[in-house]
């Protein structure tokens, strides 16, 4: 399983915005409220989807270059092209909205058939068949080359077996493939990371060169045009694009599955919040977010009878500490009891309620507890570590360390931590103080720099660079192009998007998780033993889930149920408009 | 007058290379990666090495530049990292959308700043006079993106009258020519006002000192109208800062665009550069740049040239 880091919500708190699912609730603890879906849905009415600040929408195949890989060219993509795979808000597999209708395989987890629906159609009346399925796997195999032709390669290369671990993928009629494997295994590991991402592109359509170079070239040149994509299998079909202004889907007349009732939706580029906030409150964007620095002025929004949701994503933040090798603090961050006591430090729950008014909740380890998903541990309900300063410094005392001019010392160390967080955001430095503030009762003294987003991670993701101690405001999101949530690439020893921390148990079980085994029981077994073991380690400090806070106007509906917003690609065509409001 | 343009062509060819130099270094010295950016949430250490070769970042700063530079000669501005399309057509589909909003500003704050200085000077310690200096002082030292915000408060959320945003009404079934006026309003707006008054003060002063020159007082006693020597006679000459400032705005205008575009949702070339400075996205950074970078230089050929055509007394050599 690869993990990779996600910035996205990082990006929200840099930007002072909600993003990814706007408008697009979960069912959640907080203090959300929903769009009533009960009245007769009518056709007509335009969406106006509002993009997250300074978003640029500008890849339109399902087949996406490194470097154009973002959740918001997947959100109007997935709306053109039906994925293998749909996953649901609670990240199981929807079958219905899926390519595949079922998946089987061997006990040895080296080969899979994967029996495709005969129902799906592409826009042109010709049926979506293995042919297509194939097609796209040889434009996969090729872009993941580290010498294909710009823009490639793939961002999938290196996920989930794609492509050298893949020994075959071959038609077995026109609606069965069959994929063996070189080596076993875990099978849902391989489902979750791999089969999810064949993504079948119109072959009689696109696959019009016999030099693959060539034909790589061609989609790499027309990727970023939006109306290259003249024929599609999803709900919607392309209408136009303007960079720094809107792109524009209407419903697919030939589309199978449920056909979409509204005129068009509008993605519409948002320059900033305060931008986005002032077309909410003027109606020109009917569906839209708040960040949560705005949540003061949301009753100017709910006075003119506009819904307020959140919607959380299937991710986790943290504080990330500095063991990278040759940092000063990493023989004090590698003792886990220090570890330990710094997350005992930190008042999560507060911050969540106080500072994020609700619109967050705490985490305990490498899995969210909301949404709610089978891959969280029952047993990581409860917190292991909960906040209590007296019991945190209890720890460092009983290892030798002691207060000494408000500085908890040791020999020749002292707690002194530069801290960097992510500026921008009032809610970001607000918690930053507050966690500065707790430390600070226990004798950990921590000086804070706000960096803009760009500079966060880049000092993060530089090995060398120890001018910081402890990073607030980055983490992960489970949403591809691998979407099994372990660790490899990010908890497991010289993992590329960790920050230095090593651990051989953590490594063994990161392992043990790839492996195959003959029931999901054992399969969920192993996980969790590798989720309970993260979750202790602390290979980072644990901080809270941020919900995307939703805006939709009153005669939008359909957006909270059909949000999907684990993996932040709602089904538009559920959507609706009713008139007269 | 044609060797005068020669030679102050070729004297900007330096100034040019400078502000390149200069831009290049600073932009690539500067915090933020933009591999690191691209990849966002995708980011590990082989798919950085990878874009970051594929982008030809991994080369020396000054083989880059020399590369820039040999491409700029032939016309090539790159490849947009966040857009994949050409920085040339991009600024090309920006360009007439700031040009319009810019333009109207321009001509508009002019005419409304020779009328108002004008009428200031000759009324001078008037209510009038004193009502307006007040007002002109409060925009000159009133920042683009505050007056652009107290607008969207008041004509978009408040009125309703005009759009907040963007230059067409996405839920309009055909958004017309009305509706692209009504979207050029505000943006243009807020440009004519934060102009207006600086340049109003300005012919207040040069009008002022007109009117108490000898050829005013000497027109009057050859019998002409108040009007005839306000708007005739001295107008001429008071003008000729303004043609001096008239060059020179155009940058400043274009700078000033920047942030009135991002209030506004406005997709011009300070859009394009807002989104490729927070991205990173050096080769549009460096393509507005040089373009602002040359629309400088041309505003100030521009305003010596129109400056000697309004003043006789200037000769080129």
């Amino acid at each position: 399983m690869k993990l990779n880091k996600s910035m996205s919500v990082a990006i929200a708190m840099v930007t002072g915005t909600a993003l990814l699912l706007t408008g697009c609730g979960s069912s959640s603890a907080t203090p959300s409220t929903s769009t009533p879906s009960s009245s007769t849905p009518t056709a007509g009415g335009v969406i106006n989807f509002a993009e997250s600040p300074a978003t640029q929408l500008n890849w339109f195949l399902p087949i996406v270059p490194s470097s154009n890989d973002t959740v918001n060219n997947d959100q109007l993509v997935v709306q053109l092209y039906k994925p293998m795979l749909w996953l649901n808000n609670n990240y199981s597999i929807n079958w219905n909205s899926s390519i595949a209708k079922n998946i089987t395989y061997n006990k040895a987890g080296t080969v899979y058939h994967i029996f495709l629906h005969k129902k799906w159609l592409w826009s042109n009346g010709q049926p979506v068949t293995s042919k297509d399925v194939l097609f796209s796997w040889n434009v996969i195999k090729a872009a993941s080359s580290p010498n294909a032709p710009k823009p490639w390669p793939f961002v999938g290369a290196g996920t989930g077996e794609i492509p050298n671990g893949i020994q075959s993928v071959v038609a077995n009629g026109n609606y069965e493939v069959t994929i063996t494997l070189k080596k076993p295994a875990n099978q849902q590991w391989f489902i979750y990371n791999g089969i999810i991402q064949l993504t079948p592109m119109p072959a009689a359509v696109w696959d019009i060169h016999k030099n693959m170079t060539k034909e790589l070239t061609y989609l790499g040149e027309n990727g970023a045009n939006l109306m290259f994509d003249k024929v599609t299998d999803g709900p919607f079909v392309p209408v136009s694009a303007t960079p720094s202004q809107s792109w524009v889907i209407a419903p697919n007349k030939n589309y199978p599955g449920h056909k979409s009732l509204v005129k068009k939706i509008v993605f519409d580029y948002e320059a900033s919040s305060t931008a986005e906030f002032a077309a909410l409150k003027t109606n020109q964007v009917n569906l839209g977010y708040l960040d949560p620095s705005q949540l003061g002025s949301a009753p100017a929004l709910t006075s003119q009878g506009d819904k307020i949701t959140s919607a959380y994503p299937f991710g986790i933040f943290w504080t990330e500490m500095n063991m990278y090798k040759g940092s000063p603090y990493a023989s004090i961050f590698d003792h886990l009891y220090v570890r330990q006591a710094l997350q005992m430090g930190l008042d999560n729950a507060t911050i969540a309620k106080d500072i994020f008014k609700g619109y967050a909740t705490p985490v305990d380890g490498p899995i969210p507890t909301v949404p709610a998903t089978k891959y969280l541990d029952p047993s990581l309900a409860t917190n292991p570590y909960p906040y209590n300063i007296q019991a945190a410094m209890q720890l460092l005392e009983k290892h030798g360390w002691k207060e000494v001019n408000g500085v908890m010392t040791k020999g020749s160390q002292q707690m002194k931590f530069p801290m960097i967080y992510v500026s921008g955001a009032t809610s970001s430095t607000d918690a930053a103080e507050l966690m500065q503030s707790d430390w600070a009762k226990m004798g950990v003294d921590v000086t804070l720099a706000g960096e803009p987003f760009a500079n966060f991670i880049s000092m993060t993701s530089d090995s060398t660079n120890h001018t910081w101690a402890l990073a607030n405001g980055s983490g992960w999101d489970y949403n591809g192009p691998g979407f099994y949530p372990t660790g490899g690439q990010l908890f497991a020893t010289g993992a590329p998007s960790g920050t230095g921390f090593s651990n051989q148990e953590e490594d063994a079980l990161i392992k043990a998780t790839h492996q195959p085994y003959p029931t999901e029981q054992q399969t969920m077994s192993v996980f969790f033993k590798y989720e309970d073991y993260t979750a202790k380690i602390l290979p980072f400090l644990w901080n809270e889930n941020y919900a995307a806070i939703g805006v939709n106007a009153p005669n939008v509906h359909n957006t909270v149920k059909y949000a999907d917003a684990a993996t932040s690609l709602p089904q538009m065509q559920y959507w609706w408009v009713s008139s007269g409001n | 007058m044609l060797k005068f343009i020669v030679r102050r062509i070729l004297q900007s060819i330096p100034t040019l290379i400078g502000i390149t130099l200069i831009s290049f270094a600073m932009i690539h010295i500067a915090p933020g990666n933009p591999v690191r950016l691209l990849l966002g949430n995708h980011y590990t250490i082989d798919r950085a090495a990878a874009l970051t070769k594929q982008l030809g970042l991994n080369k020396p700063l000054w083989d880059q530049y020399l590369i820039w530079v040999g491409n700029l000669l032939q016309g090539n501005l790159g490849i947009s990292y966040v857009y994949n399309e050409p920085v040339t057509t991009l600024i090309l589909q920006a360009m007439p959308h700031t040009l319009i909003i810019v333009v109207v500003a321009v001509v508009a704050a002019h005419l409304f700043a020779v009328f108002i200085g004008s009428v200031q000077a000759y009324y001078k310690d008037s209510w009038f006079d004193q009502v307006a200096t007040v007002v002109n002082y409060f925009l000159y030292s009133m920042p683009s993106f505050w007056l652009g915000v107290l607008l969207v408060i008041l004509f978009s959320i408040t009125l309703g009258w005009l759009p907040s945003g963007g230059i067409v009404n996405n839920q309009l079934a055909n958004p017309g020519f009305i509706d692209w006026v009504r979207h050029l309003i505000l943006p243009s707006a807020t440009l004519f006002l934060v102009s207006v008054a600086a340049w109003a003060r300005y012919m207040r002063s040069s009008m002022w000192d007109s009117l108490l020159q000898d050829y005013a007082r000497t027109a009057r006693m050859k019998g002409a109208s108040e009007f005839r020597v306000v708007f005739v006679h001295a107008l001429r000459n008071s003008i000729l800062p303004l043609i001096t400032l008239f060059g020179l705005s155009l940058p400043a205008l274009l700078s000033g665009a920047l942030f009135v575009e991002e209030i506004f949702n406005y997709p011009g070339m300070g859009l394009l550069f807002w989104d490729a400075v927070l991205s990173r996205d050096y080769p549009i950074i460096m393509g507005v740049t040089i373009f602002i970078g040359v629309i400088t230089l041309v505003g100030n050929l521009l305003a010596d040239i129109l400056y000697g055509i309004a003043d006789p007394r200037i000769q080129y050599k």
